[in-house]
């Protein structure tokens, strides 16, 4: 095991730190996708003008957290 | 301030008639940061009945969000002030690539984000409702949600409580509503006009005593 991470951090030290930071994003995505999914079933229970957009937002956040966990993944 | 409710109750199952009252209704378009809502429109709940009315919206009163927002706009400002102190990248080891500094900005604002997101969910989903028939009580949290409801013939008592220089100056507190022995009391928190409150709904109630006398 002590080898494997002293190879790892010799051939890129960053991966050390990209894999946790993976995990911790896709974490936020489940906490994103609950919101989103809290946020419908609100709505349906208190029915409100402005429920659609706050709909439209959380979807948004929700999408936004998607492509942060790809980008983090392909680019960083 | 609503007066007397001059609402008989329709037998047949017709639409609601409107209660008699001084206080404007509010409109769907103000009810996005509204804390107190008086007989709104464009607002519906999933249990309500085709003849039931809305009388009272009530969410925590706006000034109670104050500590979040503050929070919200520190973080939205911190990054801007940091930033221009000096380079911040030069604070990472060498071997971080040069996107690293985006990637931190990114995360910091979609968490900022997430949590000025998060407390208004949290605001405007704790809604109490009272209309001519019952009483709704909404506690909303992320991770699981409480939905109470009562019969207006069944509350016993009604008071407001409020107390200290905000909630005075503010005119918000507490609303505690008590219901027959065997089921459970209704507390609205810190929601505006706490006496009008009680008013409203000692009037509702009275209407539905008169009713179940007449």
């Amino acid at each position: 095991m002590d080898n494997f991470l002293t190879g790892l951090i010799n051939f890129s030290p960053f991966l050390l730190i990209k894999i946790p930071i993976l995990v911790l994003l896709f974490l936020y995505i489940i906490y994103a996708l609950i919101i989103l999914r809290q946020t419908m079933i609100m709505s349906k229970i208190v029915e409100v003008d402005v429920t659609p957009t706050l709909q439209f937002i959380t979807l948004i956040h929700f999408l936004a957290s998607i492509a942060i966990f790809f980008w983090v993944l392909f680019f960083l | 301030m609503p007066d007397i409710f001059t609402l008989k109750k329709d037998k047949n199952k017709t639409p609601a008639p409107k209660l008699s009252s001084k206080k404007k209704e509010t409109s769907s378009t103000s009810q996005l940061f509204s804390a107190y809502s008086f007989m709104p429109t464009g607002v519906r709940f999933d249990t309500q009945e085709v003849d039931e009315t809305i009388v009272l919206l009530l969410r925590r009163h706006w000034i109670t969000n104050l500590s979040w927002l503050i929070t919200g706009f520190i973080l939205l400002i911190l990054p801007l002030f940091l930033f221009s102190l000096g380079n911040i990248t030069s604070i990472f080891p060498s071997f971080f690539p040069p996107t690293f500094t985006s990637f931190i900005i990114l995360i910091w604002y979609l968490l900022t984000f997430t949590f000025i997101l998060t407390e208004f969910l949290l605001w405007y989903f704790n809604v109490s409702i009272v209309t001519q028939e019952r009483i709704i009580d909404v506690d909303f949290a992320l991770l699981y949600k409480v939905i109470s409801e009562t019969r207006i013939s069944r509350v016993e008592d009604v008071s407001a409580r409020t107390g200290g220089f905000i909630r005075s100056f503010f005119d918000y507190g507490d609303v505690f509503v008590q219901t027959a022995a065997t089921e459970e009391n209704f507390e609205f928190l810190a929601v505006p006009h706490p006496n009008q409150v009680v008013k409203i709904i000692n009037e509702l109630v009275g209407r539905e005593e008169e009713e179940g006398h007449g």
